[in-house]
């Protein structure tokens, strides 16, 4: 059906990218990853995709249709090109495709993908395996005779780079393969394109690489397609950006009102006398916090995959993991800590006696994890607060443990936006190391920011918001300028 | 090999194979004891003398750092005291029984005597039906104790441990069970020397008993009995004391005798003890003392030969290593460049797994290349007795390629090394279980054995273990399809 529907599609404003690479180096992966929906069959075997299916990845409100094309991988590449040199006359292997499909099936597969391309890419994205060096990239030779032949322009795509990581790392694997492709005339250019982790950063740069390759005729649909592209991925990031800001701000906003006592009890209390009532009243009070929190988080998380096409679901597991993601890096302002701990009377470090004996099991280890993460273990109980009115105690959370949610929903938000869907539900795996201490060094770069938006936080969870989500916004973009110096910028300052 | 010689040699093996790791006892060692054991005993000593030389030299050189080596294999020698206690113990056995037999006079019908004399006979059937019972070789469990107790014993186990420790108390552990299996032979015959010396003994004794107190009491012989009269109480003497009479010329007394010597009568014994002492040296002393004798022979043969297991690799890979020619393993790699560290541990696991084999490590075989796909019209000098394809984890199996390789290769051990697949998929072990079973499948559709292994860090006495099984499986193999045709 290929050819045909080709055809029909091949109009003014439309542009073919072929997904090509030897057999298993990740085509249907990274095309699922591009789609952001499941296409295909993924399997970690030769030749799993067995023909040419296109997919329309994006499309103008005018009628530009880009359209990426999933191609069989080459298999014997060696005997391909071989046949390709013995004769230059397409028809003539054509012909003897009936006999390659029973007798030769990687043959065969290969010849599939070469039709394919000749007919239809304006422009080649070829896939290789990042993981081989290229000097035992065998194959590579043959299929750069083979691209060669075909005469297309073609963009080399590193994939199976493995997890993400630091950009001397990326960019000496580029290189490496740059060198290795230096004599291949219709190699246009080398990206680093993991289809397991990819963020959408990269594909801008995937794009603006692109667009020098698209013939002439076609530049400016490619163009009015690229800005679409754009636009769909920045509203995915605004919409990502109110996913992570709201849990917090509501968080920040959250707060129990305790019981009021009477005087003796009070003046006790701030003598330190231990009040098991108090204390329990405490404890729960914390848990329905730590509750709402977690639920919060869990809603956001899914919010996050759904907005980046990811199947799975944020699992409560995902979630215990919050706790141990907060970790305050910043000093503590002294004299702030001095306060806080006249503030928070000696039955609050009996509730945090509590939680530590009996909160691990009944549910609460999610606030007895981020307390001790958000103060290190120094000071148990100052992740929650007692706010002392008038009349009245409140429990409510510490700024100190807001600034580490910031810091875990930005690490989170990096992750989510790196897991490209090949490779699956959404599972949260480790972070990579030289993540954190960026995220850290950013939030506690914004902490005057962030503290305004607390300030605010007697006035309800709309007013924190109004601070917080183009803090946060910021802080993200900051950060993925940081792993991708220059992107963004270009992306948003382009029209 | 004489028996100090195969304990030596066995307890060199116990230090090489069990110090996995390496701690005690270093590779650098192992060549030093290969090189001086060579040059000492030369060009035409037997496998045994080398072995021997070498193991002298081994336990020599790590007596000097551990001790305790040295205090085991001397700790695990037969003991030549335990045996002359045993028949001393045994005699001294006999004569009490006597003594706790009967007082001063002697029951006809119920003297410890015959009951010596029966178990005697006993044993004797059951030498000659054990073989047919217990197999050959087996000891009893009066030998199994008695070899316990003069030899080999159960090392003593306790405390937390450093690497030294530990590795010193594999060692410690695995010998004496390994001397065990290879010396059972000779001691088992060594075992039953002691025994049938200490039967003869207990006879001996039994007699010594009677008769030392014949000097100083006077024995009354007399019988009585609820069902037997005194014909049958004849005829049954007359059988039983028939060796002694035979041998002493005094006749077995005649009915009338013995009616009159019927309880409450008696008679003086000495006639009777003759007769007795007589059937006790020729059923029981003789034939043990010959028995004795053919074990002691038997003993003094196995004691200058003891058999070890030269078949098993760690001997195979010594010998091949000293006489004839080193194992030679070629590694063919397939469309794979080995990183710098990939390839000294490639040198390692290959040191592990073949020992002193020479191994050469080939330029890669360019992917999808027909013409060198086949290594076997490769132009390369003499044939190898192990070929070893390496592939690295990262690249898909394909059939065209891999397994095309593979078919010109023929089947055998294929080696996949993981490192630099671990290097990028670290913290992912379902992808890396995937893809693991791709390459078994293909590895194994064309006859051969996968052995994964990260070759930037082996695990060495894993990789080395897996490796030889999968190389001697193959050797094996051929062995059996040799045998078959």
């Amino acid at each position: 059906m290929g050819a045909d529907a080709a055809a029909g599609l091949d109009t003014a404003g439309a542009v073919s990218l072929s997904l090509i690479s030897h057999t298993n180096a990740g085509k249907t992966t990274l095309a699922r990853t591009l789609l952001g929906r499941d296409v295909g069959e993924v399997r970690d075997a030769p030749h799993v995709t067995a023909e040419a299916t296109p997919y329309p990845l994006v499309q103008t409100g005018g009628g530009d249709l880009l359209t990426l094309w999933d191609t069989p991988g080459f298999g014997d590449s060696v005997r391909l090109a071989r046949r390709l040199r013995q004769d230059r006359n397409p028809i003539g292997w054509f012909l003897s495709q009936v006999w390659d499909r029973y007798q030769d099936r990687a043959l065969w597969l290969s010849q599939l993908a070469v039709r394919n391309v000749a007919e239809q890419a304006d422009v080649v994205l070829y896939l290789v395996n990042a993981a081989e060096a290229p000097a035992d990239a065998g194959y590579l030779a043959p299929e750069l005779e083979v691209l060669d032949w075909i005469g297309k322009p073609v963009l080399v795509l590193l994939n199976q780079t493995g997890p993400p990581r630091e950009r001397t790392a990326e960019d000496a694997d580029v290189a490496r393969w740059r060198a290795a492709l230096a004599g291949a005339g219709h190699v246009r250019g080398v990206l680093a394109f993991d289809a397991f982790a990819r963020c959408w950063v990269q594909e801008f740069t995937l794009f603006d690489t692109i667009a020098p390759l698209v013939p002439d005729a076609s530049r400016p649909a490619f163009a009015r397609l690229t800005a679409e592209w754009r636009r769909l991925r920045l509203a995915d990031f605004d919409l990502s950006m109110a996913a992570l800001a709201e849990p917090i701000a509501r968080a920040a906003a959250d707060r129990i009102v305790l019981e009021s006592e009477p005087l003796a009890k009070r003046v006790g209390g701030s003598l330190g006398l231990p009040d098991p009532v108090r204390s329990k009243a405490r404890a729960d009070a914390a848990e329905q916090l730590a509750a709402r929190l977690r639920a919060d988080q869990r809603d956001g998380l899914q919010r996050l995959i759904a907005i980046h096409r990811l199947g799975g679901s944020a699992a409560d597991a995902v979630l215990e993991r919050v706790a141990g993601d907060i970790r305050l890096d910043a000093p503590l302002d002294e004299t702030r800590t001095a306060a806080l701990g006249g503030v928070v009377s000696g039955a609050l470090t009996g509730l945090g006696a509590d939680l530590l004996a009996g909160g691990l099991t009944f549910g609460a280890g999610m606030v007895a994890g981020a307390i001790v993460g958000a103060l290190g273990g120094a000071g148990l109980a100052r992740g929650i607060n007692v706010v002392r009115g008038r009349s009245e105690s409140s429990l409510a959370w510490e700024d100190a443990f807001l600034d580490g949610l910031v810091t875990s929903a930005l690490l989170r938000y990096l992750a989510v936006a790196h897991y490209g869907r090949g490779r699956g539900d959404w599972r949260e795996g480790e972070y990579p190391p030289h993540w954190r201490p960026i995220v850290v060094e950013a939030v506690v770069g914004a902490q005057a920011q962030l503290a305004s938006a607390w300030a605010r936080r007697g006035d309800g969870d709309g007013a924190v918001l109004r601070g917080l989500e183009p803090a946060i916004a910021r802080l993200a973009r900051e950060l993925l300028d940081r792993l991708y110096p220059g992107v963004l910028a270009r992306a948003i300052d382009a029209p | 090999m004489d028996e100090s010689a195969a304990l030596d040699v066995t307890a060199a093996r116990a230090v090489e194979t069990a110090d996995g790791d390496r701690v005690l006892w270093s590779d650098a060692d192992r060549d030093w004891a290969n090189r001086a054991a060579a040059a000492i005993v030369g060009e035409r000593a037997s496998a045994d003398e080398f072995l021997a030389r070498r193991a002298g030299l081994v336990l020599e050189r790590i007596g000097t750092r551990q001790p305790a080596v040295t205090r085991t294999v001397r700790g695990i020698r037969w003991r030549p005291w335990v045996g002359v206690v045993t028949v001393l113990a045994a005699f001294a056995l006999g004569m009490l029984i006597d003594r706790i037999g009967g007082g001063s006079s002697i029951n006809l019908l119920a003297p410890p005597v015959f009951a010596l004399v029966a178990w005697n006979l006993v044993v004797y059937l059951w030498l000659l039906a054990r073989p047919l019972v217990l197999g050959r070789g087996a000891p009893g469990p009066a030998r199994s104790l008695l070899i316990r107790v003069a030899s080999v014993r159960a090392p003593l186990h306790g405390g937390p441990a450093d690497a030294a420790t530990a590795a010193r108390r594999t060692v410690l552990a695995g010998l004496p069970r390994e001397w065990a299996r290879v010396a059972a032979p000779l001691y088992s015959a060594r075992a039953a020397r002691v025994l049938h010396l200490a039967a003869a003994a207990t006879a001996l004794g039994v007699i010594a008993g009677l008769y030392l107190r014949g000097l100083v009491f006077e024995y009354r012989a007399s019988w009585e009995s609820t069902f037997l009269g005194a014909e049958q109480v004849r005829a049954l003497l007359a059988v039983t004391l028939a060796p002694g009479s035979w041998i002493t010329g005094i006749p077995v007394p005649d009915v009338a005798a013995i009616e009159a010597i019927r309880a409450p009568g008696s008679e003086n014994a000495a006639t009777w003890m003759h007769l007795m002492a007589g059937t006790v040296a020729v059923v029981v002393i003789a034939p043990r003392l010959v028995l004795a004798l053919a074990a002691a022979l038997l003993e003094r043969r196995r004691a200058r030969r003891v058999r070890l297991p030269l078949d098993e690799p760690y001997f195979r890979r010594l010998i091949a290593g000293w006489v004839g020619e080193a194992t030679r393993v070629r590694v063919i790699p397939y469309s794979y460049t080995l990183a710098p560290a990939a390839r000294a541990g490639l040198d390692e696991v290959l040191a592990r797994a073949f020992g002193n084999a020479v191994a050469t490590v080939d330029e890669p075989v360019g992917w999808g290349d027909d013409e060198r796909s086949n290594p076997m019209t490769d132009a390369a000098p003499g044939t190898p007795d192990i070929r070893l394809a390496l592939f690295s984890l990262t690249a898909t199996p394909e059939e065209d390629a891999h397994g095309a390789f593979l078919s010109g290769l023929g089947p055998g051990p294929a080696l996949v090394d993981e490192s630099a697949f671990l290097a990028r998929w670290g913290d992912d072990p379902q992808r890396r279980e995937t893809r693991r079973a791709a390459w078994r499948e293909l590895v194994e559709a064309h006859g051969g054995t996968p052995v994964f292994v990260d070759l930037a860090e082996p695990d060495l006495p894993a990789a080395g273990a897996q490796l030889a099984d999968a190389a001697s499986a193959r050797a094996s193999g051929d062995a059996g399809d040799a045998r078959g045709r």
